[in-house]
């Protein structure tokens, strides 16, 4: 009786160590609300008369590569939304951050432009993040965006793109910058 | 792990590293022969993961440091089966480090460095001659 019961203990103290050492050698998957609280987007316009849209491929999976914004004959639209995370106090993990922009090059003989009906306009998307396949694509012809040349060197810009929903007017007058930030906070559960 | 060595080397990291699939003896070895270590875990993409990249590090380590860090087999979320090259994981696993060991931030088109997110898949990348430095002269190098 003795004897099973201190063999009890030893067997239950052996598989005691055995359920710690397997709990312990488990991956750990990171749960983002024990770091985050919450998101914060920079949104920037930029407005550039007289450039050019080029791409430079660095990574074979990138469709198009990295777009470089060099002098050129057309007028050059970005819209960036660059998303960072809003840390939680003394917690921090790296690669989160993503850029995402909209890249649109337009030809002054062009009067409506849409993704179907680019003419000798362009318009990408381009996602940076820490993938492989990150950089710039095409966007699919059935997205949402209209593009309209105005009176004296001003385009109106509809989009209703699910990442990028703006309406504005833009003169290519002189090159502009607008930047606006906003900030998206978790709510815990 | 060939390959990982490799990368290793070509950044600054001391010719006689070697890269091991970890255990508690590895573990052990390192310590007994006072070699600084490492532990990165390579770790399967799961659908609906509320996460963007190919690789985390859980914070900023300084040298001789390190923190955990996690490289996805699948490095992309746009799609699940994605397969990356091998010298896609090695990327990963360095700029990891970058991080975990040595506290690198991330840049953005700012300079050919693995750490550079419009340069860290290029093929053949390396950190740039500042960054392969700080490894060069640290206990991870040839110091």
């Amino acid at each position: 009786m003795k004897k099973a019961f201190l063999g009890n203990y030893f067997y239950n103290g052996v598989i005691l160590v055995i359920v710690i050492l397997f709990i312990s050698c488990q991956h750990r998957q990171i749960d983002m609300r024990d770091y985050i609280n919450g998101w914060e987007y920079i949104t920037t316009y930029k407005v550039l008369p007289s450039h050019s849209i080029n791409f430079v491929k660095r990574s074979p999976h990138a469709v198009l590569g990295f777009a470089e914004l060099i002098f050129g004959k057309n007028n050059v639209l970005t819209c960036s939304i660059e998303k960072r995370p809003i840390f939680k106090q003394g917690h921090i993990l790296t690669d989160l951050v993503t850029y995402r922009d909209l890249l649109i090059e337009l030809d002054p003989n062009d009067t409506v432009i849409t993704p179907s009906h680019l003419g000798q306009s362009k318009i990408y998307r381009q996602i940076i993040k820490m993938t492989p396949d990150a950089g710039a694509d095409f966007l699919k012809a059935e997205e949402k965006i209209e593009i309209r040349r105005l009176p004296r060197n001003r385009w109106r810009v509809k989009s209703e793109l699910e990442d990028f929903q703006f309406e504005s007017e833009f003169s290519f007058a002189d090159s502009s910058t607008v930047t606006s930030k906003w900030r998206e906070m978790l709510v815990d559960q | 792990m060939k390959a990982l060595t490799s990368g290793l080397i070509a950044n600054g990291f001391n010719k006689s590293i070697t890269v091991r699939q970890s255990s508690q003896s590895s573990k052990w070895s390192a310590w007994w022969n006072n070699s600084p270590n490492v532990t990165i875990s390579l770790t399967s993409w799961r659908p609906g993961m509320a996460t963007d990249a190919g690789g985390y590090t859980s914070g900023y380590g300084s040298p001789g440091n390190p923190l955990s860090s996690i490289v996805y087999w699948g490095l992309s979320d746009t799609s699940v089966m994605f397969q990356a090259d091998i010298s896609d994981y090695v990327n990963a696993t360095l700029h990891e480090m970058g991080h975990g060991v040595f506290g690198f931030p991330d840049t953005q088109g700012v300079s050919s460095s693995l750490m550079d997110y419009d340069y860290v898949y290029t093929p053949g990348q390396t950190f740039n001659s500042q960054q392969v430095q700080t490894i060069s002269n640290s206990i991870w190098g040839n110091h």
